[in-house]
């Protein structure tokens, strides 16, 4: 039996085939050629410097040629068969399923409308075509489906024992790195999350999973005492009751071995009065006398507890490959709170690291998606593979919505040979909302909170594919 | 992974791997001016309601969830051509946002001639505008009489009438000036009047008797009357019985001033009488209201202003304006402000805006081993400016001012400058006139360079890509390293030469036992716990009664040399604490760390140089100075000011820290004056994604008064 190598409708392990182009009855495939794709790189050079910078490189789209012979009882037969080969090459997209002789696994090439570059008639007794056609494709070959995580649910509490705000995901198949497909049916209704991948290099961890501080386990500051609250995660929180309107450190937190990098910071506070306003704010307290963050400003009113968004903290060169070390640092940040308006209190939970970077050692894709008024009984689903967000009712499958939904960020995706750690915020960003022009209403967040995550995938090959990986 | 991590949104959908393009421009002042994207799509799609006009786009950052730019739809070409069919779509960014209302709007107007004699005037009465009508040969105004002989009986009247508010669709909110009668007589009044349109009633809100003597009135909105009223009279009025008018029947009003109301920056009407001040409104007033009246897409109420309280003087455009012209014209009045936006954080947000000081030290290094084009230019270097400005009359004058520029030796290139139709003075001309030499007076600082690599972010110890270096936050400086300096245009060797924290060099920076290293200055000087940033104690000032050099010196004072080294340079910055604003009158460095060098090089005397100026509003401030101490300085000393002569106005200061810039000698992150290196704001960055660049465009300065000038023209006429 022959390689196999034919035009299919769908990437399943037992597809409609269209057209079998290697079927050694009257087609036979004797050159198959789909050379892996090249890289295009923007590359800054100059005199002054030897060498050069690769400031970016992505793979080009790819050519596969394929010499096919065609042998028929007849000319009529054989243009039938010809045809066929037409209406396949015609099509938009396509889908050429490729499997040497004895390889295990698959692979599936996407083309697009495509032609026929030499067709040689040859005399012989039959009808004998030698037919060359060259297919533009992906850059890509894609394997079979692959289930991540299948039906797991996701706890709304960075504390909690089981899947803190996220989980480790197992071992990513593939050459290169695949976008994911996350669909989640939630418990409560999901109207801002956060969806993350942050990817590991080989032996490099995060210092602890998720990165977070529980306030009350920091060192308190001015005005600040503990208070017990089992709506809190972990079961405390600390109330500021400021005798001034001045700005203070509420709470420092510490922290040893902490990777480079750049980390979105939220930190879980509420009023205890609706209409008060405060403005918080996160130092760190290191290099060059510190980074200072962004102002968040609590001008919601509600007193309900919601993650505040405190901006993007860096921690040393974190946009720099780190080429030859590890770097880790030890980290003082301060939470600084004050009330700008009002008279009430404010209680702070806990503050959470989101890695958000492009380091090397660290690499991360962070989407947060507005979903506005999706609620309980619908799947949300995060397409990585079509670059679309969507959400349809979890009994019927209907689908809710074809347009999609606003976001900001780019669908996840994993990286094989790595360690994947996929996040999930139920509901990021509620104070900075405030200022939206909508009229709906955000939900508090609430610890007891949690979605139910399926994770899927096609690894991405450039070639062929190894039966376990 | 090094693909450009960047996703673009429209609407609701995702278009990141349809786009051929993306090119992002970002502006100081302003802040995202637009994105333009080409996306190929048969026309059957051309359709998309996700790129309807004014659907929202965002192009964010893959890694962090953060957008990088924001816009709105504004054009979309359908196009075809040999290489197929595509949809070319342009977003305006938040500084388009700044053009799109155009209004006439009154903060404070000073104008004679904004008045006009009423038809309500009886025969018996004229009005006529007039300079010098307090014979102390600076007001203006108007002279309301009876003329000598004519009959006045009653209810003969003579009104003056203000209508600019009522044109511009602004309410009153303050209305001051000064009469002065000619006569005593209490059956003649001067009455003041309001009403809500032409065509309504008027309402009294003031009726005083002619004493003989000067009045200064002073109404605000929350008089009842005026409570949302747009039209103005004053009048000059026989209430009852009749006489024969003499040459005293006259009042004169002068000093006018009428102020508009404003609203907050949160969209509000601002009714606080208070926040109506009696000399001028103050530039950020100016600015908070145009975030409230113009900029609906901004997020006015979490706006950062800072307060400079700059008084702005007479500011009205009777012919309307839009917000960046406003704005505009405000930061070039103040000289160091500068006002731009970052993009809204998610889907439907408003823009963030930020009114604020322009950093005058540098966010970023770069090598210039990128293409650059740094032209030196003749062409704005002048010696001699002839100014144009008309006197109250309305008369043309001519000042010529001049500047001796070694640069020019003997020759001259004069440049004219028009101060429009504003009526002005001869100071005023020559100030400007000096202003525009002293920016004319050396080549500018200003061309092109091309990010095509991560640049070193000086603030943040990291590197920046391509899409993320633009003008930001109170402008945004590059310095641009020499490629000669082998040493360092290496990128990995950057490294070596940052990270490691400088000593503190301050004995007693916190305050934490006593006020040792410290001594005072027409004020007393303790350490206090009622405040602190860092650890528990902080030095607090207070002010002897008999003057406003009120500081404590940081070290030694006059003919000192203090902590630091020649030949290096130097960070010192503090915390200071602003219990309660300060009052009048303060010395100009109030609430500043001031360092004071001597070197033969910067030439005779004492050079001094400022920290930011905290606000003068209770609250807590961090207060910075970047400085180099020449190699043959031979004095350097610090003071942290106070500045108020009043004894209640405290101050304290806390977390004091002077370091060296980071870096070896050559390598100062904040070298000042090395010809090698030049430090320019970067004015507009145009970021493609295709070549994963970022064109820069760089000036040696922000628009300042004297670069504003060569416009002025149209901009004073504007503000008329």
């Amino acid at each position: 039996v022959g390689d196999l190598i034919r035009f299919v409708d769908t990437i399943t392990a037992s597809p409609t085939v269209r057209l079998n182009l290697n079927d050694e009855s009257v087609w036979a495939c004797t050159n198959f050629d789909a050379p892996p794709p090249r890289l295009r790189r923007a590359i800054a050079t100059n005199l002054l410097n030897p060498g050069g910078y690769v400031a970016s490189a992505s793979h080009e789209m790819r050519t596969i040629t394929i010499r096919l012979e065609c042998i028929t009882n007849s000319q009529d037969l054989g243009a039938t068969e010809l045809q066929k080969l037409a209406r396949e090459l015609d099509r938009p997209k396509n889908l050429i399923q490729y499997q040497p002789t004895g390889a295990t696994k698959p692979v599936f090439f996407r083309t697009y409308r495509s032609d026929v570059s030499d067709i040689l008639d040859m005399v012989a007794a039959k009808t004998f075509r030698t037919i060359t056609i060259e297919l533009l494709a992906d850059p890509y070959a894609l394997g079979l489906s692959e289930t991540l995580v299948n039906g797991v649910t996701i706890n709304n509490d960075p504390a909690h024992v089981t899947n803190p705000m996220g989980l480790t995901l197992g071992a990513v198949l593939g050459d290169v790195p695949a976008p994911l497909r996350v669909s989640c049916t939630g418990s409560v209704n999901a109207v801002m999350p956060l969806l993350g991948v942050t990817t590991m290099q080989p032996g490099y961890t995060l210092a602890t999973r998720p990165l977070f501080f529980q306030a009350e386990s920091g060192t308190l500051g001015t005005d600040a005492s503990v208070v017990s609250d089992a709506a809190m995660s972990g079961g405390s929180k600390i109330r500021v009751t400021p005798g001034t309107a001045n700005s203070s450190v509420r709470v420092t937190f510490t922290a040893d071995q902490f990777p480079v990098g750049n980390y979105r910071v939220f930190l879980r506070c509420g009023k205890t009065v609706n209409a008060d306003v405060w403005t918080v704010r996160l130092q760190q307290v290191g290099w060059n006398d510190g980074w200072w963050g962004e102002d968040a400003k609590l001008t919601i009113s509600s007193a309900a507890m919601r993650w505040a968004d405190l901006g993007v903290l860096p921690l040393g060169s974190g946009n720099m490959d780190a080429d030859n070390e590890r770097l880790t640092y030890q980290i003082l940040l301060r939470v600084w709170a004050g009330r700008t308006r009002g008279s009430g209190s404010l209680d702070i939970d806990a503050m959470i690291l989101i890695p958000a970077d492009g380091n090397r050692f660290l690499a991360c894709r962070n989407i947060i998606t507005d979903l506005g008024e999706v609620y309980t009984g619908h799947t949300i689903v995060w397409d990585g593979n079509q670059d679309a967000i969507y959400t349809h009712e979890t009994s019927t499958g209907r689908v809710q919505s074809a347009l999609g939904y606003p976001s900001v960020g780019g669908i996840p995706w994993v990286v094989p040979g790595h360690t994947n750690y996929l996040w999930y915020m139920v509901n990021a960003t509620h104070y900075t909302v405030s200022n939206i022009t909508s009229s709906f209403v955000y939900p508090a967040d609430s610890i007891t909170a949690s979605v139910v995550l399926t994770a899927t995938y096609f690894p991405r090959y450039l070639y062929v594919r190894p039966s376990a990986s | 992974m090094i693909d450009v991590p960047l996703c673009l949104t429209a609407g609701l959908r995702r278009y990141t791997h349809r786009v051929t393009d993306i090119v992002m421009r970002t502006e100081f002042p302003g802040g995202g001016k637009y994105i333009t994207f080409d996306i190929p799509m048969a026309m059957y799609e051309a359709d998309d309601v996700n790129l309807a006009l004014r659907s929202r786009v965002y192009v964010s950052d893959a890694r962090t969830a953060r957008v990088v730019a924001e816009g709105r739809i504004a054009d979309v070409s359908k196009v075809t051509s040999e290489e197929g069919q595509m949809m070319r779509v342009t977003a305006w960014g938040p500084k388009v946002h700044a053009t799109e209302q155009s209004a006439p709007v009154i903060y404070l107007d000073t104008r004679a001639s904004s008045w006009d004699m009423s038809d309500a005037t009886t025969q018996a009465g004229s009005a006529a505008e007039m300079e010098d009508v307090d014979d102390a040969g600076e007001s203006l105004g108007w002279w309301l009489r009876f003329d000598t002989g004519n009959t006045v009986t009653t209810s003969d009247k003579v009104h003056i009438d203000y209508r600019q508010l009522y044109f511009a669709d602004q309410s009153i909110a303050r209305i001051t000036g000064t009469y002065r009668w000619g006569l005593t007589d209490g059956s003649y009044r001067f009455t003041g009047r309001s009403r809500h349109q032409i065509g309504s009633p008027f309402w009294w809100y003031r009726s005083t008797a002619a004493n003989g003597g000067s009045v200064n009135f002073d109404d605000r909105m929350d008089l009842g009357p005026l409570v949302g009223h747009q039209l103005l009279r004053l009048g000059f009025e026989r209430l009852d019985t009749s006489t024969t008018a003499t040459q005293t029947h006259w009042v004169k009003v002068y000093n006018l001033k009428v102020w508009g109301l404003r609203y907050t920056a949160s969209g509000l009407p601002d009714t606080n009488r208070d926040n109506y001040l009696s000399t001028s409104p103050y530039d950020w007033h100016i600015v908070e209201d145009v975030l409230g009246r113009l900029l609906p897409d901004f997020d006015g109420a979490n706006a950062q202003v800072q307060k400079l309280n700059k008084p702005m003087g007479h500011f009205a455009y009777l012919h309307s304006a839009t917000a960046e012209q406003i704005l505009a014209d405000v930061c070039a009045a103040t000289g160091t402000m500068g006002w731009t936006t970052e993009p809204a954080q998610y889907y439907g947000g408003k823009t963030n805006f930020q009114y604020w000081s322009v950093a005058t030290y540098p966010n970023y290094e770069m090598s210039l081993d990128s293409p650059a084009d740094l032209p030196k230019s003749i062409t704005e270097i002048y010696n001699k400016v002839t100014v144009r400005w008309l006197d109250k009359k309305g008369r043309p004058r001519n000042t010529v001012v001049t500047r001796d520029l070694p640069l020019l030796g003997t020759a001259t290139r004069q440049a004219f400058i028009d101060l429009g139709s504003t009526l002005n003075d001869a100071a005023t001309a020559t100030t400007l006139g000096n202003e525009f030499l002293k920016a004319h007076s050396k080549p500018s600082g200003g061309g092109t360079v091309t990010i095509n690599r991560p640049i070193k972010d000086l603030w943040l110890g990291e590197y920046r890509q391509p899409w993320e270096v633009r003008p930001r936050i109170a402008g945004t400086r590059i310095r641009l390293r020499s490629p000669n300096d082998l040493d360092c245009h290496q990128m990995q060797n950057w490294n070596d030469k940052t990270g490691a924290e400088k000593v503190n060099l301050l004995p007693n920076p916190s305050i934490e036992m006593d006020t040792t290293g410290y001594s005072e200055n027409q004020c007393t000087i303790s350490r206090s716990t009622a405040w602190s940033t860092r650890g528990v104690g902080s030095l607090r000032i207070v002010p002897s009664a008999g003057g406003t050099d009120v500081y404590a010196a940081m070290g030694g004072g006059t003919g000192s040399f203090n902590y630091v080294t020649a030949g290096k340079s130097y960070r010192v910055k503090g915390t200071i604490q602003v219990p309660q604003a300060q009052a009048a009158p303060t010395d100009s460095r109030a609430r500043t760390i001031v360092v004071y060098i001597v070197a033969a090089s910067l030439g005779a005397g004492y050079h001094e140089y400022r920290s930011n100026q905290a606000p003068n509003v209770a609250g807590t401030y961090d207060l910075q100075l970047d400085f180099h101490v020449p190699s043959d300085a031979t004095e350097c000393f610090f003071r942290l000011y106070n500045g108020s002569g009043t004894t209640t106005d405290d101050v304290r200061y806390d977390n004091m820290s002077l370091r060296e810039a980071n870096g070896t000698d050559d390598y100062n992150l904040f070298t000042l004056g090395d010809d090698r290196d030049r430090v320019a704001l970067i004015v507009a960055s145009e970021y493609t994604a295709s070549t994963n660049t970022a064109r820069l465009e760089l000036e040696s300065e922000p628009p300042s008064v004297a670069k504003a000038l060569r416009n002025l023209n149209a901009k004073e006429v504007r503000r008329a």
